[in-house]
């Protein structure tokens, strides 16, 4: 997977990781990294612990304003196409913001994003609507940046693939989307 | 794209002016810089933003997907056991979109109701304080409430018919609403409320669900003398459910003494079967064992009132914010990969950092564990 060559959505999970890891300055050097525009707009997702008992936002907005991170957003329909294949137990296992990147995949013609997620509920939506290969664990991301770091099991390839493989099952039981 | 844009626009009109929300206010709940850019989505002139749609979509208390495919569930019937003077649909736009949430979580998990809750025909205009007791009667039979309703009755609405129960602080509008829809039945409950004043609420709201094919908003209309008398039979109707005459007989008889009951064993007694002493002691009026007068008389009793009080819980338990039975089937929702970890905290109304927190709160841990896939054989 050439990951180098490609813009890597970050879902709020890997977000908040990154942080508790100290890691996250050195991501946005090392990796071409983006946010979906609804992570970007959730304030409530984003406060780190780490700095004491007020915990402090992590700053996207202004990461995004100076043009650190491209904000990417989903259009109205775009939403409408993924949410349409969508069925009804689908629709509702997603938070909107990782419908929104699910989205944008779907609708990236060029092939030139992944979704960087550790939820794996998120992952097997991708399998299922056949974008395994658009979906890239948080270790992988860290180690072609050059980052690598003691994960906890949900970010790490191994957990990743596992819920691929799952959601290319059922994908192919017709599960969740109509199988085509 | 346009003419989604102006669909999506129509909906948002629609849905704002049916909360009663000014594009002024509105724009401000949702962070818009102008009320203009409220006119311009609604009018299909303007791109919405996905997080634009999110915002939106929160303050009209829908769902995105409604918003985009139009597929808005069919309206539910609400009744109010005071119906509010002002803001009802406010309130119960929430309510509704939490039920239907609740819903979700059971269809997700593959939950239907193991029955149906059972059907009281009466007719508004001619049924009498009889006919809802013994409605009460057959009611408290087919639910299998027991010798101690009070201490089953949400329990066994929730786990028997997916009976969504709701609480909020509806101090100002009323203290109890039921209601009908596509997501089964649902009870919206003030938080605040006593709990024996609160299970009497839950017995008056299950005669409104009860009674849902023959009383409803229609067919009691504006008439004001009707809608009173409504609430009197769903009253009577609670009263003997919750106080069945039978048991209550046989508790009465092993308090008195000499064709006497002291305070205290009234008091007791109340706090036995859950209820109010109010409750209890008008109950034994209906059961031929006091008399209107002597029940005013005790109730206007500053020795009785004080026996009352010394015996409430000082620190009764308020209802947690989200129901102990929704945070279970959202958690096992999650567990069994049929939630993202995003959208359990949105749905426990949480952020991801203290999504933990707040399941420990409900004495759910979040751990990634398989166990909740690991099947045994049963016999």
């Amino acid at each position: 997977m050439l990951i180098r060559s490609k813009q890597v959505l970050l879902d709020a999970s890997v977000i908040i990781t990154a942080h508790e890891l100290e890691v996250w300055s050195a991501l946005l050097q090392e990796a071409n990294v983006a946010v979906t525009s609804i992570i970007a707009h959730d304030e409530a997702l984003f406060f780190d612990r780490k700095t004491g008992s007020v915990p402090a936002p992590i700053s996207l907005g202004a990461l995004i304003s100076q043009g650190v991170i491209p904000e990417i957003s989903a259009s109205v329909s775009d939403i409408e196409r993924v949410r349409a294949v969508f069925d009804e137990e689908l629709n509702m296992a997603l938070h909107d913001g990782e419908v929104e990147a699910i989205a944008i995949l779907y609708a990236d013609e060029s092939d030139s994003l992944l979704f960087c997620t550790s939820d794996k509920a998120a992952i097997r939506v991708l399998a299922m609507l056949g974008l395994s290969d658009s979906g890239v664990s948080f270790e992988e991301v860290l180690k072609t940046s050059g980052l690598s770091k003691p994960l906890p099991h949900e970010y790490r390839t191994e957990y990743f693939d596992r819920y691929i493989t799952e959601g290319q099952i059922a994908r192919i039981q017709g599960k969740g989307t109509p199988y085509d | 794209m346009e003419e989604l844009q102006k669909i999506i626009g129509s909906r948002i009109r629609s849905l704002r002016k049916k909360l009663g929300i000014t594009q002024r206010a509105f724009a401000e709940q949702v962070g818009f810089s102008a009320h203009q850019i409220v006119s311009e989505i609604e009018r299909g002139g303007r791109d919405v933003k996905a997080w634009e749609l999110v915002k939106i979509a929160d303050a009209l208390h829908t769902e995105v997907r409604y918003l985009i495919a139009g597929d808005e569930p069919a309206p539910a019937r609400v009744l109010w056991r005071d119906y509010p003077e002002k803001g009802a649909t406010a309130i119960e736009a929430p309510f509704l979109k939490h039920c239907r949430q609740y819903h979700g979580l059971e269809s997700l998990l593959g939950i239907t109701p193991k029955r149906d809750l059972p059907v009281v025909e009466l007719n508004p205009e001619t049924a009498s304080y009889g006919d809802a007791m013994l409605a009460a009667r057959d009611v408290a039979k087919a639910l299998d409430l027991g010798g101690r309703p009070a201490a089953a009755l949400t329990a066994i609405l929730e786990g028997n018919y997916s009976v969504k129960i709701w609480y909020e602080d509806l101090a100002q509008a009323g203290s109890a609403a039921s209601a009908v829809g596509d997501f089964g039945y649902g009870i919206l409950m003030h938080r605040e409320q006593a709990p024996w004043r609160r299970n009497f609420s839950f017995a008056h709201e299950l005669f409104h669900l009860v009674t849902r094919t023959t009383i409803s908003k229609e067919s009691v209309g504006d008439n004001k003398a009707l809608v009173e008398k409504v609430e009197r039979l769903a009253n009577a109707f609670a009263a003997n459910l919750l106080l069945p005459a039978d048991v209550l007989e046989v508790e009465i008889d092993a308090r008195v003494k000499h064709g006497k009951i002291s305070y205290g064993d009234l008091v007791e007694l109340a706090r036995d079967f859950d209820v109010s002493t109010e409750a209890l002691l008008w109950r034994l009026v209906n059961c031929r064992r006091l008399t209107a007068d002597q029940v005013r008389i005790v109730l206007n009793d500053p020795s009785f009132r004080s026996t009352d009080r010394s015996t409430m819980p000082a620190n009764w338990r308020q209802p947690p914010p989200f129901p102990e039975r929704y945070v279970r089937l959202a958690f096992l929702a999650y567990q069994r990969e049929k939630l993202s970890r995003a959208r359990l905290a949105q749905l426990l109304g949480t952020s991801l950092i203290d999504l933990s927190a707040t399941l420990l709160e409900y004495g759910f841990e979040l751990e990634d564990t398989d166990a909740y896939q690991i099947e045994t054989s049963v016999a």
